[in-house]
């Protein structure tokens, strides 16, 4: 049986660029910078706009949107920091229409997980993009499974998904020790 | 008869040393396995957090837990400069903890475990990870 993934990644791999092209939708994010700033009630503030899929959103087309930002190095007009220190990730999460917001990296020295603890997201989000750093190993940790979302991985060597319920990583691009290319 | 006499005694240190080297593996597997206070030799990989491995050839194919161990030390943060000892065979002192029963960050998108005051990533896949309390460098045998 094919899981749901598999037929995600296909359908990615054959959605041609153009597509990205197509439309705008605005994009939301609470900063666009890697020190980001926010304020203690973690609200989004600084709303960017940048060019993703259609405003239906499908998943193919957030598929492609992951696998070109990792190519291009921005996520709804934020650059993508590789140069981050241990523990600092960045993450996003994505409402229906695509919708990316940008919650940074985190906020404190010593703790991780890119501040969420201090973030009041809306609820309805559908889908969770991270990064691993240089510093990360390219490949899920065990903190990235058990997700009830399906969950991005951008690293210097891919990108991966994994859908909840999964026990393997679906690569979109790129591979443990390979690269997405430009 | 010199030569065979020669070739014996050179299996014999072959074995020893490939047996010593089994035994420094099956005791860090061991080590690793148990719980509480545990000083551990292995070598050393930076991976954001600190990973031991039993020996070089873990080391060298990034085999998983029990061969491997994810750590962090207990004053993470003011550990900046780890690199002196990455790919190096080292000597640490620290506590195992069940990776299981480590506290998640407060209401976190993404479950990532705290050990001491660090995030702990557990790359080495292990059931137990280790809080690094001292290290040091360990002249190659």
């Amino acid at each position: 049986m094919m899981a749901s993934g598999d037929m995600r990644l296909g359908a990615t791999i054959s959605c041609p660029m153009s597509v990205l092209a197509q439309s705008q939708v605005t994009v939301t994010a609470a900063a666009a910078q890697d020190q980001d700033q926010q304020s203690d009630e973690g609200t989004p503030s600084t709303p960017v706009t940048a060019q993703t899929a259609s405003s239906a959103g499908s998943i193919d087309q957030l598929n492609q949107i992951v696998v070109q930002a990792s190519r291009t190095g921005y996520l709804g007009g934020v650059p993508i920091n590789f140069n981050l220190p241990f523990p600092q990730e960045q993450l996003w999460v994505v409402y229906p229409g695509n919708q990316i917001y940008y919650l940074g990296s985190n906020y404190g020295t010593k703790q991780g997980n890119v501040g969420a603890n201090k973030v009041r997201l809306p609820p309805g989000f559908t889908d969770i993009i991270h990064t691993h750093p240089s510093w990360a190993d390219s490949q899920p940790g065990p903190g990235d499974w058990g997700d009830p979302f399906p969950l991005y991985g951008i690293s210097p060597n891919g990108v991966w998904l994994i859908y909840p319920g999964a026990t393997s990583p679906s690569w979109l691009c790129g591979s443990p020790r390979g690269t997405c290319g430009p | 008869m010199r030569a065979s006499l020669a070739f014996i005694m050179c299996g014999l240190l072959i074995g020893c040393v490939s047996r010593q080297a089994n035994s420094t593996a099956a005791s860090f597997t061991n080590k690793v396995a148990m719980s509480g206070k545990v000083q551990l030799e292995g070598w050393a990989k930076l991976h954001g957090e600190f990973e031991i491995y039993s020996d070089r050839e873990s080391f060298d194919k990034e085999l998983k837990f029990p061969n491997c161990i994810s750590g962090v030390f207990s004053d993470q943060a003011e550990r900046r400069n780890l690199s002196e000892y990455e790919g190096k065979r080292i000597a640490v002192t620290g506590e195992l903890f069940r990776y299981a029963d480590l506290p998640d960050e407060d209401r976190p998108v993404v479950p990532r475990k705290l050990l001491g005051e660090s995030v702990i990533p557990n790359w080495c896949y292990g059931s137990n990870v280790l809080l690094i309390k001292a290290i040091k460098l360990v002249s190659p045998k």
